[in-house]
């Protein structure tokens, strides 16, 4: 994205102002920023919901994955940009795990057989084998999403974008998510994009953070530095202020943590010579 | 679900009736339907109604079929009644081939909601040729009912616990006290449907004309079987006439 602005329709003030972002392959992203400051916004732009679904005014250069989002319908988009939302309950459609996983590939007009082998290949990598045939009601908030998130990834999208994903889930079910995520981005080489809140429960997989405020980017790069410098708008984790307080004292730890486990685990090598 | 809906709840279970291809099983209710509402003998009517039971009995439903009995009981009593006393000649003959015309045709359709999924039943609509736009709106609306029935949960506790009395006042009192749960709920709706409209978009929904199935529906022999049994069922009215037999 190079100098992207965008203004919903039913508003004057633009949301998103000079947007500059680029996102390589294999990486995996947190998007952070207060609750309005247009991150969501920025997700549906990379699939095309905005502006094909809301309209609105979109300046700017978009390319992902060579693709214009603003000339490609959304259902093409779909093949590049995996997409998972807040409430998994509204992204699930039928009474049936398996036809729930089918339904994208059913869109894309693949013959049975390839559909069949794909949908056993997700069950089998998700673990959903007991879930097959359960509805919706059935399944728990973490299972909903984890049923959510194989039905986008077998649609093989080079880019998974994942809009607070873990907002309606328990922290243990979140961090299964969020540890799914990271094992698409390991195994397949995808890139991904989650948008969260809560920062130290992304921190032990991403790699890069994006931090938004009022429309504009404010922070990007390495995630020690970046969340450090906004913890202001996104809150730092407990975890950095120990490792801080640390070294202050004059231990000579190497990396920062991402975890209190890690960081546990540094101090006892260094404790221990 | 209330008693009267048992009937169209479908509990899954692996007898005979259940792994018929759902076509079939429609033309069986369907023919069933039909032979019951063309023929104008009680012996007919009651080999109909004996047989839809004996289907029911077949498949295992018994058991969720009785409260939908009880609950069509009253209705079957009126249209006896009704036609008890508004019939002319032989009124005690009309008015019981009315009752149990209604009871074979509510059974035989009963038969066909208790052993038929709607996911079944709406790869049968697309077999048929009903577009996916169709059969997946059916599927979706009864896949949230239980969500929707969350909603009406989640907004009446909300009102409740700020001390709003849905329950209070006389019968048009109350029915306005159910506006305010009206409003809030539409409104939460109509937001969740633009968000599913969102998520079906992003598993590219609309992107060809004629979408691939999973599942497709393949008639077995026994199917075949159940589709010449429905034939002759549709044409059984005839029998006693072409038998010259007089039974009434």
């Amino acid at each position: 994205m190079e100098g992207v602005n965008y203004t919903y329709p039913s508003s004057e003030e633009p949301v998103l102002r000079n947007i500059d972002l680029r996102i390589g392959r294999g990486e995996y992203i947190l998007l952070a920023g207060p609750s309005g400051c247009g991150k969501s916004t920025l997700a549906r732009i990379l699939n095309g919901l905005i502006p094909n679904f809301y309209g609105g005014k979109l300046e700017g250069k978009i390319l992902v994955d060579g693709k214009d989002p603003r000339k490609t319908p959304t259902y093409e988009m779909a093949l590049t940009v995996g997409f998972v939302f807040q409430n998994p309950e509204n992204q699930l459609f039928f009474s049936d795990v398996e036809r729930e996983i089918a339904f994208g590939l059913e869109n894309l007009g693949l013959p049975p057989h390839e559909i069949r082998r794909k949908v056993e290949d997700a069950i089998r990598k998700y673990g959903l084998e007991n879930l097959r045939h359960r509805s919706p009601a059935e399944l728990s908030g973490g299972q909903k999403q984890k049923v959510a998130i194989a039905s986008v990834m077998v649609m093989e999208p080079k880019l998974l974008v994942l809009d607070e994903p873990t907002a309606n889930l328990d922290p243990i079910s979140a961090v299964k998510v969020l540890g799914l995520v990271k094992r698409e981005v390991l195994e397949r080489r995808i890139s991904a994009i989650v948008i969260e809140h809560r920062v130290e429960l992304v921190l032990p997989y991403v790699d890069r953070v994006v931090v938004m405020d009022r429309g504009r980017i404010v922070g990007d790069g390495e995630p020690y530095s970046v969340i450090q410098e906004n913890s202001g708008l996104i809150g730092r984790p407990a975890i950095f202020d120990v490792y801080a307080r640390l070294r202050a004292k004059g231990f000579p730890l190497h990396r920062w943590p991402r975890t209190p486990e890690q960081l546990a685990e540094d101090l006892k090598r260094i404790l221990q010579g | 679900m209330s008693s009267p809906l048992q009937a169209f709840k479908y509990v899954p279970k692996d007898t005979f009736m259940d792994r018929l291809d759902p076509r079939s099983k429609f033309a069986l209710s369907l023919s069933l339907l039909a032979a019951s509402l063309a023929s104008p003998q009680l012996t007919m009517q009651l080999v109909y109604l004996a047989l839809a039971t004996l289907l029911i009995a077949a498949a295992k439903r018994l058991a969720q079929w009785t409260p939908t009995l009880k609950a069509i009981s009253p209705l079957v009593a009126a249209i006896f009644a009704a036609n008890l006393i508004f019939t002319p000649g032989m009124p005690l003959t009309y008015a019981t081939l009315m009752a149990l015309r209604f009871f074979t045709v509510t059974t035989s359709f009963t038969l066909f909601f208790l052993t038929t999924t709607p996911d079944d039943l709406s790869l049968a609509l697309e077999e048929m040729g009903v577009p996916r736009e169709y059969t997946l709106m059916f599927t979706m609306s009864l896949r949230f009912v239980p969500t929707l029935a969350d909603d009406v949960e989640t907004v009446t506790a909300a009102l409740l616990s700020r001390g709003f009395q849905l329950d209070r006042g006389n019968i048009i009192q109350r029915a306005k006290n159910y506006v305010y749960l009206l409003v809030p709920l539409i409104i939460y709706e109509v937001r969740r449907s633009l968000m599913i409209a969102e998520a079906l978009e992003a598993r590219a929904f609309g992107a060809t004309k004629k979408p691939t199935r999973l599942y497709t529906l393949k008639m077995k022999k026994p199917d075949y079987l159940v589709l010449i049994a429905s034939a002759l069922i549709a044409v059984s009215p005839l029998a006693p006439a072409i038998l010259n037999l007089s039974i009434i």
